[in-house]
């Protein structure tokens, strides 16, 4: 049967019904308005939040290295080829990869990752306990659907995107330090120079890295809340939550980026 | 003609056939009744190799087709209709689109003529009224009513309807009951059901087979049933709580 | 006689079809009440309104003598917690074994009851259901029946005021369906709450249901006893309650 979506019955919905947002971002706001809430109120177990973060966190450890080892090779092959079209000083390449890993593509690559592995899941799963009435039953039997089954889901993916995003940048630095050292002869000194890399830049990826772990479990969720329909709702969920994450990620780095360097960082 | 000799199915450690003798003749409706969980739909499937039971052989038509490769079974099973308990229709198919479907996969008519086909065939359930909804916006007993009108898009030679009035209302158990005894008696088709529905058993049946402890128990017409003496019979058929009826 | 849940002229309508027009109905309390009506009439959708898991277009939904408010989360939380659903669907937790499924509307939430008390409570209701041994066992490797048991546990075990069955009985054999519709009728005689059941069985009903609600296309068309219901000038009330009893 076809049920009002998660964040139609939200009950913030009347109260800020003067917050003339689009849908869009909306609904995403009063769903981690909700989940939020939902921890500090009633904090989930913590065995139920530890199983997610390995879900979250280990399970998606290899392949975010790996992607971000093969982004590392690329990156610097590719930088190295065009440098050697203009000048033949390779030293500056390390620094310039290394300040971009941290600050740029690490998160952002890490995020896009994690929202097809992670957030496909979450709305997969919501999904299809939403189209078999699990959510309802589970609204009779008192336990709020949000606070149950997002909040660990959604803890999970705060503290650990951040942590890939670690693990991530350091894989690919030093994947990309392998081809620059073997492949082109930039010296170790050169390459791992971290002159250029600041603070600062560490802190702006982190910012990143911090907001993608947000936005990721909460536009899946609410994607995976509104499926309706048999397995058709729940595949559209699932596509609905890959493309809205992935394009907040891309949206986000773009005001992230551009708010820091405007504020001089 | 479909003969199991001897079939053998257990699920992990738990056995759920231990031996099931029994033969389905040709143009006769035969309900196979016991209760949940003896293995009926088990048995079901393994007639038309969905499941290989372990040991056994099931001949259909003098062929012996226990082992066969899914290469093999297809063309046996185009001359079944099979409709499972649980209605297995697309979702992104209207239901007339999902009835139509199988014409215009193995028929190759046109679009329209299936359509027009389909929603004949969604009239024999009482279904054409909502012919143009969608699987979601229509409840599980239409969703069933519509799998069994899919079922038999094909006009197979044999119809095999797990559970085909559980969950319907009164008026379209009676259709369902009514399609069947057309189909076996009017058009000589081979039904067999799988049902817990009393009134549809002896309503329709040729002959009841009632499955018991993974065997056959008794194996006979409606009258035979009527008559019985058997206190597990006795205690099934009469639907009483208590008795000597291990489930 | 005072109603434990009332809906007062139900109007909703889902994706462009009103699927409810104007349904009111009256659930005296204490009593076993039977809903029954074709297919597609409305039936799942008057017991989610009763639920409070549809919130209507149009009309009041009273629970207990209060008006719910559909937009007082903590309000519906409390009204929830008093009534225990099995869903026709069932809608059994995939990721939990059974015994955490029976036991879920116990521990979740804010309850608090000690881990011995809901282990008694779900051993208990388990037994009564004939599945004691087999509460470890996951969702998936149940059959049909042994699933449908499962889902009237969890609906029974907390001692809810309104206990709604949406086909407790479906595809099960005529020995589990009396044990179904005894259990009901015993939990009913032990606590006398209110309850209501959805099902095609007239027969199984009218050993249990003391009053009788008729639905067709989205309207309750006749609130009464069995007896009254089979003389009813409506052809459809008859058609959906006179079914003779052709058991041997």
């Amino acid at each position: 049967m076809v049920l009002r979506t998660q964040a139609q019955t939200t009950p913030g919905h009347a109260r800020l019904a003067w917050f003339r947002l689009p849908a869009l971002v909306r609904e995403p706001l009063l769903l981690l308005g909700r989940v939020v809430r939902g921890i500090l109120h009633n904090p989930p177990p913590r065995d139920r939040v530890l199983t997610q973060m390995h879900n979250v966190g280990i399970r998606s450890l290899v392949f975010i290295s790996i992607t971000l080892g093969f982004l590392g090779l690329i990156l610097v092959y590719q930088g190295c080829v065009q440098t050697l079209k203009v000048l033949p000083d390779l030293s500056g390449v390390g620094q310039v990869f290394i300040y971009a890993m941290w600050r740029s593509f690490g998160p952002t690559i890490t995020a896009l990752m994690l929202a097809t592995r992670v957030g496909a899941g979450i709305a997969a799963e919501i999904g299809s306990m939403t189209v078999t009435d699990q959510i309802e039953a589970m609204k009779v039997a008192n336990a709020d659907p949000v606070e149950y089954i997002l909040g660990p889901r959604f803890i999970a993916c705060v503290v650990m995107t951040p942590v890939l995003w670690v693990v991530g940048a350091m894989v690919g630095i030093a994947a990309g330090y392998f081809m620059g050292h073997l492949h082109f002869g930039i010296s170790t000194r050169a390459f791992l120079d971290l002159s250029s890399t600041h603070v600062s830049d560490v802190v702006v990826g982190y910012i990143k890295a911090q907001t993608y772990g947000v936005v990721i479990p909460i536009l899946s969720a609410e994607s995976g809340f509104r499926a309706q329909g048999g397995s058709e709702g729940v595949g559209w969920a699932t596509t609905r939550a890959v493309v809205n994450s992935s394009f907040a990620v891309i949206t986000l780095d773009f005001l992230i980026s551009t708010s820091a360097f405007l504020l001089g960082y | 003609m479909i003969v199991f000799e001897g079939i053998r199915k257990a699920f992990g450690d738990k056995l759920v056939l231990e031996g099931v003798d029994l033969s389905i003749n040709d143009r006769e409706i035969t309900y196979i009744i016991g209760a949940s969980g003896t293995g009926k739909s088990v048995l079901m499937k393994s007639a038309v190799g969905i499941l290989v039971p372990d040991s056994g052989r099931i001949i259909v038509d003098g062929i012996d087709v226990t082992g066969f490769s899914e290469a093999r079974w297809q063309p046996v099973r185009t001359r079944y209709a099979m409709v499972f308990q649980h209605p297995n229709l697309f979702d992104s198919m209207t239901l007339r689109e999902n009835v139509a479907l199988p014409l215009r996969k193995h028929r190759r008519i046109s679009r329209k003529l299936a359509l027009d086909a389909a929603l004949e065939f969604l009239r024999m359930v009482l279904m054409q009224d909502k012919a143009d909804l969608m699987p979601s916006e229509v409840g599980p007993s239409e969703r069933k009513r519509v799998s069994i009108a899919r079922a038999l898009t094909l006009d197979p030679d044999c119809a095999i309807l797990d559970e085909p009035t559980t969950g319907l209302d009164v008026v379209a158990s009676r259709t369902i009951d009514d399609l069947i005894q057309r189909l076996a008696h009017e058009l000589g088709k081979t039904v067999v059901v799988v049902s817990h529905d009393l009134r549809s058993i002896f309503g329709v049946a040729d002959r009841i087979v009632f499955l018991y402890k993974g065997r056959v128990h008794l194996d006979g017409q409606p009258e035979v049933f009527r008559n019985s003496r058997d206190p597990v019979v006795r205690q099934f058929i009469g639907g009483e709580p208590d008795g000597p009826m291990e489930t | 006689m005072e109603a434990a849940a009332e809906l007062q002229s139900i109007v909703k309508t889902l994706s462009g079809t009103r699927v409810l027009e104007g349904v009111s109905l009256s659930l005296a309390r204490g009593r076993v009440h039977a809903l029954v009506g074709p297919g597609g009439s409305g039936k799942t959708l008057i017991l989610k309104t009763l639920c409070t898991l549809l919130p209507p277009d149009d009309g009041k939904v009273v629970l207990f003598g209060e008006q719910v408010n559909f937009d007082d989360q903590d309000g519906l939380r409390h009204l929830r917690s008093r009534i225990g659903v099995q869903f026709q669907n069932l809608a059994l937790f995939d990721f939990l074994a059974v015994r955490d499924n029976v036991a879920f509307p116990l521990e979740a939430g804010t309850s608090v009851r000690p881990k011995v008390e809901v282990d008694g409570l779900v051993q208990s209701i388990l037994d009564d259901v004939r599945l004691h041994d087999s509460g470890t066992l996951e969702i998936q490797e149940l059959s049909g029946g042994m699933q449908r048991r499962v889902a009237v546990a969890r609906a029974a075990v907390s001692d809810a005021d309104l206990l709604v069955f949406d086909d407790p009985s479906g595809g099960l054999d005529p020995v589990t369906t009396s044990r179904i519709f005894a259990l009901i009728a015993g939990i009913h005689a032990s606590r006398g709450n209110t309850v209501i059941i959805v099902s095609h069985d007239i027969d199984r009903l009218a050993r249990v249901c003391s009053d009788f609600h008729v639905v067709d296309s989205g309207q309750v068309i006749f609130s009464g006893t069995l007896a009254d219901g089979r003389v009813h000038p409506d052809m459809r009330v008859r058609t959906f309650l006179d079914v003779p009893d052709e058991r041997p």
